[in-house]
């Protein structure tokens, strides 16, 4: 079993493989191709740049969406 | 001269111009507080605006995902304005516009940096430092304000693309509760004033409109009526009645009366049997 790190994901702590990319765990939350925008220890990380950002033990990521508002 | 037959009655008045999007429409609305997506649809199209707004938050991890709002705008048809609501500090604000702008791949984006979530109020001081900030981002910002006229004259020297100061509180339906802060703004500032929130009924919006705001934006007062489909409707009339009777120009109030009718050849003038 390999070993796995823990994030912050929109705030509540997750498990990841260690070695993970943002693009693999994005597409683990079936969110690949979504609108979201997505946010690396409060720097946002532009899509082209998801499968280069290598997660590390207590990231905090924030996965974002648009919703009604005013 | 064209032709006041027709709306707009004002051949330079076709368009909404700010931040580089041009409007046929005066009336921005919100997307919020919707009972469905179908409603808000519906709310959006009758309400004849070309500009709508959304709330950027959390993916929901916890729920299956299901239909997303960006369904329901089509957006070969509305402008989306993202906005920086819930935020209570510049930098929350400045991150919640880079979020947006990476999901949209628009400039546009409406500032709010609010002081507490009690009162919703603007904080101007927060709001001043973002604006700055995502100026130099090359952000388009509307900013939503209070309707202080010295503090909107300062955004305007930062180079924001609108100020949108508050009619009333967010969601309070009181109305714009100092006309007179109103039209110092619309003195002073030259850029596209767009009163936002506090609007209750479609009278608050031909008021805005009647003292010469360049727009008006709203949500929970459509949202949040009996019949919201009936309420767009209204805002929609009562925004285009406003800007036509602004260009029109109102008479000056008096304080006695000035009769429509003639004075003379009344025939209370004959005389005839006296009392």
């Amino acid at each position: 079993m390999q070993p796995s790190l823990e994030i912050k994901l929109n705030g509540k702590p997750r498990q990841v493989q260690a070695g993970a990319n943002l693009a693999e765990l994005i597409e683990e939350l079936g969110l690949s191709g979504a609108a979201v925008a997505v946010e690396r220890n409060q720097k946002l990380v532009r899509s082209r740049e998801h499968s280069a950002i290598r997660l590390e033990d207590g990231d905090a990521i924030e996965v974002v969406t648009l919703v009604g508002g005013g | 001269m064209s032709d006041p037959r027709s709306v707009p009655a004002h051949e330079s008045d076709a368009t909404l111009d700010v931040g580089g999007v041009s409007l046929r429409s005066r009336l921005l609305v919100g997307t919020g507080k919707y009972a469905s997506f179908e409603e808000t649809r519906d709310a959006l199209e009758i309400s004849g605006s070309d500009c709508v707004t959304v709330a950027v938050r959390r993916v929901n991890l916890d729920a299956s995902q299901g239909p997303s709002l960006l369904e329901f705008i089509d957006r070969s048809r509305y402008h989306i304005l993202p906005n920086t609501a819930g935020c209570f500090d510049a930098s929350s604000a400045i991150r919640t516009a880079e979020l947006a702008r990476a999901i949209l791949d628009t400039p546009l984006v409406k500032l709010e940096v609010l002081g507490d979530p009690r009162t919703l109020l603007p904080d101007p001081i927060g709001t001043l430092e973002a604006t700055r900030e995502l100026v130099a981002q090359g952000f388009q910002v509307l900013v939503y304000c209070s309707d202080d006229p010295r503090l909107c004259a300062r955004l305007e020297e930062l180079g924001a693309a609108s100020v949108m100061p508050a009619g009333s509180p967010i969601g309070s339906g009181q109305g714009i509760l100092n006309p007179n802060a109103l039209r110092i703004i619309l003195e002073l500032v030259k850029l596209p004033v767009i009163v936002d929130a506090g609007v209750g009924t479609a009278s608050d919006v031909a008021i805005a409109m009647e003292l010469g705001a360049a727009g008006v934006l709203l949500n929970t007062a459509i949202a949040g009526a009996r019949e919201p489909l009936r309420m767009a409707a209204a805002m929609r009339d009562a925004c285009k009645a406003g800007r036509q009777a602004f260009l029109a120009g109102r008479i000056p109030r008096k304080l006695y009366a000035n009769a429509s009718s003639p004075l003379e050849g009344t025939i209370a003038q004959s005389g005839g049997a006296g009392p």
